[in-house]
């Protein structure tokens, strides 16, 4: 036998590709590349009046107050977690955190002043929030949100009322897109809608809709009926707004609307007569 | 010299399985390689992209019919005569991620949401004569690992030519029977809530080998 190199590798060589022909077998395979673009949805639907009107010309609506029951309706679609909030605001025609007042009726004086501050609004709403009741007990304590009744004047004539928890949260007007920072202390705890500070499990609600799933309006954690409350009170200090009125006492929304106005408890110093006016942002924000 | 023919053999077979590990290959050869008698071929768009920028769209799904059709002819060596048989499976690849999950091109927002799973993603396969193992039902993997069968039918041979049955595995073309050798793709995906936005990719493996 031959044993020249030259020629063992050519056997070799062959013998390879012997070796793959006899392993040449049926297969191939072809290939289709699938694309998911998964957008994140919020859908806020809001039904109800764009504008409310509070006429205070009767004596009892000072002592009172004026409610709007259920007018507006919050119902929310959503394909991630969310959170949900309302942010009063106004221009700052009178100053940060307070009614613009586009119409003075007198001349203000130093006993009556155009400075009422936006936490004179008060909202109720139902469901409560679903963050409350589940164990988001870390960042969201009982005043985290408006879920409780609204409270009443213990005496006419007087500002002082029974601690209530529904004024609504104002941000820093800069940036009225911050969402607010709930607490498990109820004095400092910022109010939610739905949802709560942070991204820890039941701080938040998760995705879904009213047109789906859970559909008692008892229980449904995405459909909100919110009543409205102005309390002017007489003398006009709108009360509801002093912290020492208010659940959340030293919540930092609660302290910058009642540092930016004069009203006194005492009624010393009164709202002036006219036309304020303000607005309700309602935020739907993915829990992130 | 034998042994290293025999290791030369044993490291090319080794690498052809390797190289389709989820393909399944026979260790016979008695149908003719693609290029070489058979055909396979698949038309349609390469790329099938699935948006959901609506909360209709995450709750009813969505559908696409036909986008893709495979198409089959299968010859069969001259010996051993009557032991060509096919099979047609189906896997996906998500870039080495977790099996059962997509893979995620993009994310949007910083959310901790499960990413989709690949189950989600459903597929039929339809012909004229029924002869997908499927029928007219759409059919899902959970998982990157395991195969979906088409047609596979171990140790048994279906000619074609009646159109009825499934699993027709046997020589044939869809030149001249067409309701047995094509195979029409429907996808529906259908996303569910609650999983992390973004941009998700998969690939989908149509494999034909040899059958046992």
């Amino acid at each position: 036998m031959n044993t020249n190199p030259l020629k063992k590798a050519i056997l070799a060589l062959g013998a390879i590709v012997a070796s793959n022909v006899a392993f040449a077998q049926l297969q191939e395979e072809k290939n289709v590349t699938i694309t998911m673009d998964l957008q994140p949805i919020l859908q806020l639907k809001m039904e109800g009046p764009d504008q409310l009107d509070f006429t205070f010309d009767e004596i009892n609506e000072y002592y009172a107050g004026i409610v709007k029951y259920g007018a507006t309706v919050l119902k929310v679609s959503s394909t991630v977690s969310f959170d949900l909030w309302a942010a009063g605001l106004s221009q700052g025609q009178e100053g940060n955190f307070l009614w613009d007042n586009p119409v003075e009726y007198a001349t203000p004086t130093p006993a009556s002043v155009d400075e009422i501050p936006l936490t004179a609004l008060e909202l109720r709403q139902f469901p409560a929030n679903p963050s409350v009741a589940a164990a988001c007990a870390t960042t969201v304590a009982q005043s985290s949100d408006y879920s409780t009744p609204f409270q009443p004047v213990v005496t006419p004539g007087t500002s002082v009322m029974t601690g209530a928890n529904n004024s609504v949260y104002c941000p820093t007007p800069a940036s009225p897109y911050t969402s607010p920072t709930s607490t498990a202390v109820a004095t400092t705890s910022e109010k939610y809608i739905a949802g709560g500070t942070g991204t820890a499990a039941n701080c938040s609600v998760l995705g879904g809709s009213y047109l789906i799933g859970n559909q008692n309006a008892n229980s449904s954690a995405y459909r909100y009926v919110l009543d409205y409350r102005i309390l002017p009170n007489l003398p006009v200090t709108f009360p509801a707004h002093l912290a020492a009125n208010a659940v959340n006492t030293t919540a930092p929304y609660v302290t910058n609307a009642d540092g930016a106005t004069t009203l006194s408890a005492d009624g010393a110093v009164y709202a002036n007569p006219g036309v304020y006016t303000m607005y309700v942002k309602y935020i739907l924000a993915q829990d992130q | 010299m034998k042994w290293f023919l025999c290791c030369c053999s044993l490291i090319s077979t080794l690498l052809n399985v390797q190289a389709q590990a989820n393909c399944n290959l026979s260790v016979t050869s008695n149908c003719k390689p693609t290029g070489t008698g058979s055909q396979y071929i698949i038309t349609g768009e390469p790329t099938i992209n699935f948006t959901f920028q609506s909360f209709g769209d995450f709750i009813v799904g969505s559908n696409l019919f036909g986008v893709n059709i495979l198409k089959l002819a299968i010859e069969e060596n001259a010996a051993p005569a009557d032991e060509c048989r096919w099979r047609l499976n189906v896997h996906m690849d998500n870039n080495g991620g977790a099996a059962s999950q997509w893979e995620q091109v993009y994310a949007y927002g910083t959310t901790s949401a499960p990413l989709p799973t690949v189950d989600i993603l459903e597929m039929r396969f339809r012909n004229q004569c029924n002869t997908s193992l499927t029928g007219s039902n759409y059919a899902t993997l959970s998982s990157t690992a395991t195969n979906l069968d088409i047609v596979e039918s171990p140790g048994i041979s279906n000619n074609a030519g009646t159109c009825s049955g499934i699993n027709v595995n046997r020589p044939g073309s869809y030149l001249t029977n067409y309701g047995e050798y094509s195979f029409a793709i429907d996808y529906k995906l259908k996303p569910t809530l609650n999983i992390q936005p973004g941009i998700y990719r998969l690939n989908v493996r149509f494999c034909l080998t040899e059958g046992n």
